[in-house]
């Protein structure tokens, strides 16, 4: 397998009890070794829940509905989606995550010693002092000071970027092949994402982890990202790499996007703004999903759903502005 | 030159640290350390920084919903902090505040017409023909519809409810309005939406603006001086393009340089700023920012900088000028 991830026709339902409702339809991605990918969209298009299936983290009303995510582990090629148990041992040692809030994903009640040594308890067959020694080595890595003495307090008498810290300590000590940062930086300000961005960059090349780095913020793409999915109202819509989205954007959303952020800070202008909002409550229209809000929609858009497709090599866009059967209708 | 509209001079406002069973008084944390600024009449003023640097307990001192401890708020020239309570109730018709997050700033169970409706009757004495049109009017000017004044709070997305709080801030025709964080919450697109509007409004209402985010491209974008506080202090102040083009003080060159890049092609070459931001309550003796900052010298240590002139409007607290 030359891919660390393939997530195959992904779909998550919400199931309630008189309804089905697809919200991630038809979602597939691979991840390369050692490969940063990004997703990014705004609020509500799926792409929390959709890193939340891959490590089987989704619960009640969610549902993973159809769909593979092919894993290279350790004891070779697994569907992470049809494990029951055996997932356990793959959680927080080939696989591990980062959420978004620090401050509320650490237990209030245990000391930063017992939740780093946790992972290594469940993973490991080391002696207490070996943990101990284990867990200091990764402070020292994420750059915390007076990493001795931090051990042994607690969550509340730390700030947002040192909690942020001992997660990623957290989430590397037992090496993972892939990491899954969900917002890692977007409950902390400015100065400490910077810290942070560049300290798991460092640690990318350190550890040769492969990261998926969920976000809605370009900036953070543009900064650590090689490969990037647009997510919108639970689809991709475009997918390729960093500079190409950034340059030669092929959707209209993602165009979109860029220009609200860029034009930013040119005072002469109005800002940019994509009308309306994103479709909400799992309401699903019927043709292109972004169609209501887009400036350049066609008769076709209106009733029929366009597909994912190969636009050139290593791009692809999900609109009928680049599909040749979509040009007479 | 513009006229100026409000005047704050020494601002500070302190909270007790109580400990121990007797809640005897400790220490106090410095949220808002001897702030003076000036805002024109009809311009946005923005106060940046990183969280906890005071500048939403400036903007709220301004406004006396916490009680500053000692200096003066001229608006117009006469002094805010003096009011008597009658007397500042009157005022608020002219000083109003968006709050941060419209999630939790309007009541649940008030429909979005008597959420409107509420600053008009606290203010004015009005039948409910007029309440109507002023709720009408107003409702069209932010973008919400007829038909949606009577849904309540919970049914409208961030970006409604954030409309929804600017109505009710603009409601009673003030002159001045804090803008607490108002696109923090919000998504990028929704974002560009919002700071449209309140351009918008600023240019049909004669509206000034106290602008507090930390968010360096929307500050840039929207406001005419800048003020980037830090530790409860302003650390550097100017016109906004002076200031981010030609940032002097170590922090906020750091600030600047911390945004991350919109091209990957171009990635800047980031100044890190080591470590967090000292605790207020005993805040170091010399400069703020002297911990994390890349050129500190001795003199910083042991002496406080003041706020410097440096060329025209802009001022800098730093020992390197």
């Amino acid at each position: 397998m030359e891919n660390i991830l393939e997530v195959k026709n992904l779909g998550i339902d919400l199931v309630t009890r008189d309804s089905i409702r697809r919200l991630i339809d038809d979602v597939s991605f691979e991840v390369g070794i050692k490969q940063s990918y990004g997703i990014v969209g705004e609020s509500g298009c799926g792409k929390s829940i959709t890193a939340m299936s891959i490590m089987q983290l989704l619960s009640y009303p969610l549902k993973t509905g159809k769909g593979e995510i092919f894993f290279d582990s350790d004891a070779g090629k697994v569907d992470l989606l049809s494990m029951k148990k055996e997932i356990r041992k793959i959680r927080g040692k080939e696989i591990s995550m980062i959420f978004q809030e620090p401050m509320t994903a650490l237990d209030p009640i245990f000391t930063i010693e017992d939740q780093i040594i946790e992972t290594l308890e469940f993973h490991t067959n080391l002696n207490k002092k070996d943990m101990r020694d284990l867990a200091l080595e990764m402070l020292n890595k994420v750059g915390i000071p007076r990493a001795e003495q931090l051990l042994g307090e607690y969550p509340h008498q730390l700030s947002g970027g040192m909690l942020q810290r001992i997660m990623i300590a957290i989430a590397l000590i037992c090496r993972p092949k892939l990491l899954i940062a969900d917002e890692p930086t977007t409950a902390l300000d400015v100065t400490i994402q910077a810290q942070i961005l560049d300290l798991m960059n460092e640690l990318k090349e350190s550890f040769d982890t492969s990261i998926i780095m969920i976000t809605h913020d370009l900036g953070v793409i543009a900064e650590t990202c090689e490969k990037v999915a647009v997510f919108y109202a639970g689809q991709i819509v475009e997918e390729t790499d960093v500079v190409r989205m950034f340059h030669g954007a092929a959707h209209p959303y993602t165009s979109g996007l860029l220009r609200a952020v860029t034009s930013l800070g040119d005072k002469s202008k109005s800002l940019y703004t994509i009308p309306g909002m994103v479709p909400v409550g799992g309401y699903i229209p019927k043709g292109c999903r972004f169609e209501d809000r887009c400036d350049r929609a066609k008769k076709i858009c209106k009733n029929n759903p366009p597909e994912l497709l190969e636009i050139e090599e290593g791009h692809k866009c999900r609109c009928w502005l680049y599909n040749e059967s979509g040009d007479e209708k | 030159m513009s006229r100026v509209l409000l005047e704050v001079e020494n601002l500070k406002t302190y909270f007790p640290v109580k400990e121990g069973v007797f809640k005897k008084t400790t220490g106090y944390v410095h949220a808002v350390d001897d702030v003076s600024f000036k805002v024109n009449e009809q311009e946005t003023f923005a106060l940046v920084g990183e969280s906890g640097c005071g500048k939403s307990t400036t903007g709220m001192s301004i406004l006396r919903l916490i009680e500053p401890t000692a200096g003066s708020v001229l608006f117009e020239g006469q002094d805010v902090l003096k009011l008597s309570a009658e007397e500042l109730r009157k005022k608020r018709r002219d000083m109003q505040l968006i709050f941060q997050n419209p999630y939790s700033s309007l009541n649940p169970r008030m429909t979005v017409k008597r959420l409107m409706e509420e600053p008009l009757k606290t203010h004015f004495k009005m039948s409910q023909k007029e309440l109507d049109e002023q709720v009408f009017q107003t409702a069209d000017k932010v973008g919400i519809s007829k038909d949606q004044l009577e849904r309540y709070p919970h049914q409208f997305s961030g970006g409604q409810r954030q409309r929804i709080s600017i109505a009710r801030a603009i409601i009673s025709r003030p002159r001045f309005v804090v803008a607490d964080e108002p696109v923090s919450a919000l998504d990028v697109s929704i974002q560009s939406q919002i700071l449209n509007l309140l351009i918008q409004l600023q240019m049909d209402l004669k509206l000034t603006y106290i602008f507090i985010s930390h968010d360096l491209n929307v500050v840039r974008h929207l406001s005419n001086s800048v003020a980037v506080m830090y530790l409860g202090r302003i650390v550097e102040t100017g016109l906004s393009e002076e200031i981010f083009k030609n940032p002097m003080h170590p922090y906020t060159q750091a600030l600047l340089s911390a945004v991350p890049s919109k091209d990957p092609l171009n990635k800047k070459k980031r100044i890190i700023l080591q470590g967090d931001v000292p605790s207020p309550v005993n805040p170091p003796e010399g400069c703020p920012v002297f911990a994390r900052c890349n050129r500190a010298m001795d003199v910083c240590k042991q002496q406080r900088p003041v706020l410097k002139a440096m060329s025209g409007t802009h001022r800098t607290a730093c020992h390197l000028y």
